[in-house]
């Protein structure tokens, strides 16, 4: 895979309409949308910014990393967290939507090592995304997914890419009995590739471990990062975080939402 | 009938009253890629000091009831970064340039005044940051702080200078005499309302730096009223700021005395929405047969 430059892609508002939107798990929903005139490249690990609706009350729009996108067509995994969630969660079918984007930057691919997608919960998301890709390029790839208890959610990753898929669990209800940073080192060792790259997108606990990880073994990784946005397209610089080893902030929604693990502390 | 939208501050005209505010705009390159920014009547700059400014520690903003608080703190690169990279970008809209620049000591407002003087159309003076620790909106409490500041920057500038004021005063409007006073150019206000918001859990509050500057439509009746006041007590073009979402909401800051507006945290909701203010406001002239601005300023009944 080869990186596309963001400034190629059309930032824009689009006016979505919503194909469809059911409940995969409890309080996880999977948004189909249309989006008509929408023809812009989009790389894996970008995101979108929705608007709630048309009230002032949520004020601000909420970002979402895409999940999948086909043409005029994308997919948005939301988990309800909090008002604003909660309202999107409840369109239905035909329903309108403000979209901007397509957000930020994707995930790069080196093609001289072996990809580990190393995903926490909701973490999934892009790298379901980016996993798509590569499963179309024909590449090999291991994905590790981790959560707190089998889920339906878990049961679709294992069903769309089988034996590439990797799963611990924390109760031992479906994979390992384990947590996946204390998981990762054995199942890194349990890869016959040399040289890997590791891509990472969950709870920051989690993402610090793999880093941690990373650094230890020499692999180079890969974060999408999550972080409050007001504009989602790096005017507010509301959603910084720390550089890594200097001093000074870089926005998450546009140097970001992924970054190599050496640029960034959180 | 022709309708006319433009205005003047000073000698400079702009061709419509819809300015992008300061903070909420960068420094229009972003905003260029998803809309033409060259149709606003202005764009003010994040704020530009001295020296470079990495900013206030996250979580950065917190969404409130109809708005959000913000606690940035003056992030930027500095002047000379400013001149060497935003500028030239900025030069090619079609578009005034406003420069907002903020300093710790008079000397540093100066300095910037100084500098940016014929390089930018006019120059906005942000006496109203409530996110810094040392100058920021304490030059905009006190009167005498606020005289000498603006006479400063007047005494080294020969294009328009506007004060941005803060809220967080007991009388707005007087420190917008002493602005006129002092030979300022126009005034705008409002900047952000200093306020608070807790974590229930942690007992923390949400914002990194402790306390940020609410915006948003929460805010807009007190923007409106601050600028009603102090409208009827200068006679220099008010800039009407705070809360701006659509052209229902200018159109009650002109009606309340205004001649400009700002358009801040609604560009966060929709990065155009400046834009759509403007084709708002020209939309309603035109279906109440009204020709120009001026007739619609101040004319709010009062009894």
């Amino acid at each position: 895979m080869k990186q596309v430059s963001t400034r190629m892609s059309k930032v824009r508002d689009y006016r979505a309409v919503v194909l469809s939107n059911r409940a995969i798990d409890d309080m996880v929903f999977l948004m189909e949308l249309f989006l008509p005139d929408f023809d812009v490249p989009v790389i894996p690990g970008q995101f979108v910014m929705i608007q709630i609706d048309e009230s002032y009350d949520p004020f601000l729009r909420r970002p979402y990393s895409i999940f999948e996108c086909e043409n005029a067509t994308m997919k948005i995994l939301l988990k309800v967290v909090g008002r604003g969630s909660e309202i999107i969660s409840r369109k239905t079918e035909n329903d309108k939507i403000n979209i901007l984007g397509p957000l930020g930057t994707g995930f790069t691919d080196d093609e001289k090592r072996y990809p580990v997608l190393v995903a926490g919960g909701m973490g999934i998301v892009p790298l379901w995304f980016l996993a798509t890709r590569m499963k179309q390029k024909g590449m090999d790839f291991s994905l590790v997914f981790g959560e707190l208890t089998a889920s339906t959610l878990g049961e679709e990753i294992g069903k769309t890419f089988q034996e590439k898929v990797l799963f611990v669990t924390d109760d031992g209800t479906r994979g390992a009995k384990a947590t996946v940073s204390d998981a990762l080192p054995s199942i890194v060792d349990s890869i016959s590739h040399e040289i890997i790259s590791i891509y990472s997108c969950g709870p920051s606990r989690m993402m610090q471990k793999v880093i941690a990880f990373g650094e230890k073994s020499d692999i180079p990784v890969f974060v999408s990062l999550e972080a409050r946005m007001a504009c989602g397209i790096g005017v507010c610089l509301g959603c910084s975080v720390q550089r890594k080893g200097a001093d000074g902030f870089v926005t998450v929604c546009k140097k970001g939402p992924v970054f190599k693990s050496d640029k960034v502390v959180f | 009938m022709k309708l006319d939208l433009s205005t003047k501050i000073g000698t400079v005209l702009f061709k419509n009253p819809v300015l992008a505010a300061s903070g909420t705009s960068g420094y229009g390159a972003i905003l260029n890629d998803i809309f033409d920014v060259s149709q606003l009547g202005g764009i003010i700059t994040k704020s530009i000091t001295v020296k470079p400014r990495k900013g206030n520690p996250p979580p950065r903003i917190i969404e409130t009831s109809c708005g959000m608080l913000n606690s940035i703190g003056l992030e930027n690169r500095g002047i000379q970064y400013f001149l060497d990279e935003n500028l030239p970008r900025l030069k090619t809209f079609k578009t005034n340039v406003i420069a907002s620049i903020a300093g710790n000591s008079d000397e540093e407002y100066a300095m910037l005044a100084e500098t940016l003087n014929k390089q930018v159309d006019a120059i906005e003076v942000n006496i109203s940051c409530p996110n810094v620790k040392e100058g920021g909106m304490s030059f905009g409490q006190e009167l005498h702080s606020t005289r000498k500041v603006v006479e400063t920057v007047k005494a080294v500038s020969s294009i328009p200078i506007i004060v941005k004021l803060t809220p967080n005063v007991t009388r707005i409007e007087d420190f917008a005499k002493v602005c006129e006073e002092s030979g300022a150019d126009a005034i705008s206000l409002v900047n952000t309302y200093k306020g608070l918001s807790i974590d229930i859990r942690s007992r923390r509050s949400n914002i990194g730096a402790f306390t940020g500057g609410l915006s948003g439509p929460a805010i807009k009746p007190l923007a409106l009223y601050a600028v009603w006041k102090t409208a009827k007590t200068v006679g220099i073009p008010v800039i009407g700021c705070g809360g701006v979402m659509n052209y229902v909401d200018a159109i009650e800051f002109f009606m309340a005395g205004a001649s400009f507006i700002e358009i801040g945290s609604a560009t966060f909701r929709e990065p155009d929405a400046s834009l759509k203010i403007l084709r708002g406001i020209k939309q309603f002239l035109e279906d109440e047969n009204i020709c120009c601005l001026n007739d619609i300023k101040g004319v709010i009944h009062e009894c």
